[in-house]
């Protein structure tokens, strides 16, 4: 509209360039908003640290399945397990990223925080990788007989 | 006689808690990457491959975890933003490293 003046150019930072910037999102968030209460970004990285830990353990528990479980007797069920469940974290550990990203920036524009699908995601991943566990101990306990 | 500190360093704890955290990361980092060396040590040398940057993760965040308490608490004092964008992107990147490693001793190892 006529008579608007243009916003103000975002700060920019002439020294993080390219793939790094993006891989970061350090443009995307120094000079955008106002600085959030410090309580929030720090609850916003240990947020994040959670999801990380939820990732290491989801993979902790794929490798064990595959190292430490007898074999089932459906052949390769253990395999489906650990494959399963370290897919699930390597999306949950893109994903913590993006999240933390999307929430700091929401909390410097003081907007609320946006919604994510990863709980749902991961709630969904769990429940399958349990109920294809008990299909297999299940078909185990029924061929030990 | 007691008196009041001279100087609040960490209001509500909240730095010292992101330092708990931080420290319960580096953990289960220590942990996967001994699940990997574990693998690797039976043979499947390949893994250190993934199990070696596992465990320098968890050393470095270990030992910086104190460092960054400091500078977190030294930012709040000085008004400046806590928040750590390459960190953050350097644990999650180091995060799927790992997973990739899990996928690979699941998927190539007997």
């Amino acid at each position: 509209m006529s008579g608007t003046p243009d916003p103000p150019p975002e700060k920019s930072h002439p020294e993080t360039h390219g793939w790094w910037r993006w891989l970061t999102g350090w443009n995307s968030l120094e000079g955008v908003g106002e600085q959030p209460d410090y309580r929030f970004t720090l609850a916003n990285e240990r947020t994040f640290l959670a999801w990380i830990r939820t990732a290491l353990a989801l993979i902790a528990g794929g490798v064990a399945v595959v190292q430490l479980v007898p074999e089932f007797s459906v052949a390769g069920g253990r395999r489906v397990l650990g494959v399963a469940l370290i897919l699930l974290a390597i999306i949950v550990s893109g994903a913590s990223y993006r999240r933390w990203q999307r929430n700091e920036l929401a909390l410097r524009l003081n907007q609320p925080l946006p919604p994510s699908r990863l709980p749902w995601l991961v709630a969904i991943g769990l429940l399958v990788v349990a109920a294809l566990a008990l299909v297999l101990v299940l078909l185990s306990s029924g061929a030990a007989k | 006689m007691t008196r009041p500190p001279e100087r609040v360093i960490d209001v509500g704890l909240q730095a010292e808690r992101t330092y708990l955290a931080w420290t319960r990361t580096g953990l289960t980092f220590a942990a996967t990457a001994v699940l990997l060396l574990r693998r690797a040590a039976l043979g499947e040398l390949w893994l250190l491959v993934f199990g070696v940057p596992a465990a320098v993760t968890a050393a470095v965040i270990l030992a910086r975890a104190q460092w960054r308490y400091r500078v977190t608490v030294a930012k709040v004092k000085q008004g400046r933003s806590a928040a750590a964008p390459r960190l953050v992107a350097a644990i999650a990147a180091a995060c799927a490293v790992v997973a990739i490693g899990g996928l690979a001793s699941v998927l190539f190892t007997r």
